[in-house]
């Protein structure tokens, strides 16, 4: 028996999660009520996987997890994907999207490397974020231009390597799409994305804004 | 012992260890976690006036209370005033509200519930119109102090011992009652002294205000002296039910009275209001999901709409003059307690000029809630 973090009652994880082993901090309940699925997709030439159903549950909780800064729920978001995405991206190096460095020191944390520590994979933070931008705050035209922030950590070797870029969420994909043309330039074999979810771009803002 | 058994939340008072955190191998509090934002300075505040604005005047029973209120806050007693829907009880805490600005101290005055945190603001604003009121709640956290705090529970976390006087309103009202995180931010937020006010007070509540050093006021009947319309319970099968409120929202068009439909869920107050409208036109539906309830219930209060179909959103706080009530599934007994039922009740005859109406419960079934709810009215009319 265990708690789960997110409602706080006592459960037992289903038996086949058991399985593979580990603690599950988070109830079968809670998990079907954030919506999983499992979709792809494609822009600019990479291959996505988003898990979520972006919707009010999830958005929440993500407050929760990155304004609140409760690090506790990092581990549960990919708690029942994780034995499956092992599988998928096998041999895989993690690269965690770039976020302001002052941001991750006030909340403690940086919350994209807590959500997939779960996965196992070696991590390399090879993309830095040197402004301190919000994209849930601009218009699309606004978004394609956050390559300008970006800066390349020298030391941060992606050679011939399988990379898989993760963040959080993923709306107009221009964060995704500038990180991934950086990781290709500095000559990574092979390159997916996977983000937890994927929230509509409509009108260019969206539909529900992101929190902080 | 660990850090783990022995870590109390400093700010709700939380030992649990289910709730506990580690952050950097330090031991933080989950269950208020959300509780975060700027708090209230606390700068000492200067007597100044108060002059009261009323353009009605007490009832003998009401400036009876209102004085009691007054001399049990100076003797430094909490009071706990346990008056019925519609007998006045806001009106009750002007005087002491009034007295305690005078003296510079600080007043807050909180509601569980944002709608009617809005609803108080205006009429408190226009009581007290030489002095600063402000409305804190949810996303309208701009202004944090003025001569009285209006606010909702929710927000009393940003006022640590802050409050000389603070006024709670209904109480025994979701998402307060039984809610251990915002007691204890409620008790955080006290320096003096309490008044609480409720229809229906638990009797949880009662015991403890039996103890010395607090108090008990009671007031049984309304302030025009008029019983409470007494709820008729309509059996039928739950398909039916929106016929009987469809041909009964028809009647209330034709003789122009406004009606409240309560629902037990906000699915289904959405369900109920597509079946409904077909043939009940002008109306709508508000419950806490929408953002836009507040127009809904403006241009409903401005007559533009005959009637809305709610959830419990509208159940406590709100007066419209000649409206009558109907209870769509109300032997839902996880939703409808007998206190649910008596508040909804108590939103028709509030106003002096149409003191009666009509308030229906319908069920598939008589509940002991329904029943107990029944009991109370009658009781309370039995005072005339």
């Amino acid at each position: 028996m265990a708690f789960c973090k997110v409602c706080f009652q006592e459960f037992s994880a289903p038996s086949w999660r058991r399985l593979f082993g580990g603690e599950v901090p988070l109830c079968g309940k809670c998990f079907h009520s954030l919506r999983p699925c499992a979709e792809t997709f494609f822009f600019a030439g990479f291959q996505g996987r988003y898990l979520y159903k972006y919707t009010e549950p999830i958005r929440d909780l993500l407050f929760r997890y990155k304004a609140c800064g409760d690090i506790e729920l990092g581990p549960i978001f990919l708690a029942y994907q994780a034995p499956l995405l092992h599988l998928i991206y096998r041999g895989f190096t993690l690269v965690p999207a770039p976020s302001f460095r002052e941001k991750d020191l006030a909340r403690g944390f940086n919350h994209v490397e807590e959500m997939f520590k779960i996965l196992f994979l070696p991590q390399v933070k090879a993309i830095q974020k040197v402004d301190d931008v919000k994209q849930a705050d601009l218009g699309y035209e606004q978004r394609q231009r956050i390559g300008e922030h970006l800066r390349w950590v020298e030391g941060g070797s992606v050679t011939n390597k399988k990379i898989l870029f993760v963040d959080d969420l993923c709306t107009s994909g221009a964060t995704a799409k500038a990180c991934c043309r950086l990781l290709k330039e500095h000559g990574a074999s092979r390159i997916e994305i996977l983000v937890m979810g994927r929230p509509e771009l409509r009108e260019g803002k969206e539909a529900s804004p992101a929190p902080s | 012992m660990s850090i783990e058994e022995s870590y109390v939340c400093p700010r709700c008072g939380n030992g649990d260890p289910r709730y506990l955190g580690l952050k950097g191998g330090k031991p933080y509090c989950r269950k208020c976690i959300s509780f975060l934002g700027a708090e209230a300075s606390g700068l000492p505040s200067s007597p100044k006036p108060a002059p009261l604005n009323l353009h009605y005047s007490l009832s003998q029973e009401q400036r009876g209370l209102s004085e009691r209120i007054l001399q049990n806050f100076d003797r430094g007693v909490d009071t706990l005033v346990y008056a019925v829907c519609g007998a006045g009880k806001t009106e009750l805490v002007y005087g002491v509200i009034a007295f305690a600005i005078a003296q510079g101290l600080k007043v807050g005055f909180a509601l569980p519930r944002r709608d009617i945190v809005i609803e108080l603001f205006w009429r408190l604003k226009e009581a007290f119109p030489h002095n600063k009121v402000v409305a804190v709640y949810g996303e309208h956290t701009f202004a944090l102090e003025g001569d009285v705090v209006l606010l909702t529970t929710h927000q009393l976390y940003r006022y640590p011992r802050y409050f000389d006087l603070l006024v709670m309103d209904e109480i025994d009202a979701f998402p307060f009652k039984g809610n251990a995180v915002l007691t204890a931010m409620f008790l955080r937020s006290l320096k003096g002294h309490f008044v609480m006010m409720s229809a229906t007070p638990n009797p949880e509540t009662i015991l403890e205000f039996r103890k010395p050093g607090r108090d008990i006021l009671e007031l049984r009947t309304r302030f025009h002296k008029k019983p409470i319309p007494l709820p008729r319970i309509v059996l039928l099968p739950k398909f039916l039910q929106p016929l009987h409120i469809i041909r009964k929202l028809r009647n209330y068009a034709l003789e122009k009275k406004p009606c409240f439909v309560f629902t037990p869920s906000i699915a289904e107050s959405e369900e109920l209001f597509q079946t409904v409208s077909f043939l009940a036109k002008e109306g709508d539906f508000v419950n806490s999901t929408l953002a836009n309830r507040e127009d809904s219930i403006a241009s409903f209060k401005e007559g533009k709409l005959r009637y809305l179909v709610t959830t419990s959103v509208l159940e406590r706080g709100v007066t419209i003059k000649n409206l009558q009530v109907l209870v769509y599934h109300s032997d839902d007994e996880r939703i409808y307690d007998s206190a649910a039922l008596i508040q909804m009740a108590g939103r028709v005859g509030r106003k002096s000029e149409a003191p009666d109406g009509e308030v229906i419960f319908l069920g598939e079934k008589k509940t002991k809630a329904m029943e107990s709810a029944l009991k109370e009215i009658r009781f309370c009319n039995g005072f005339l």
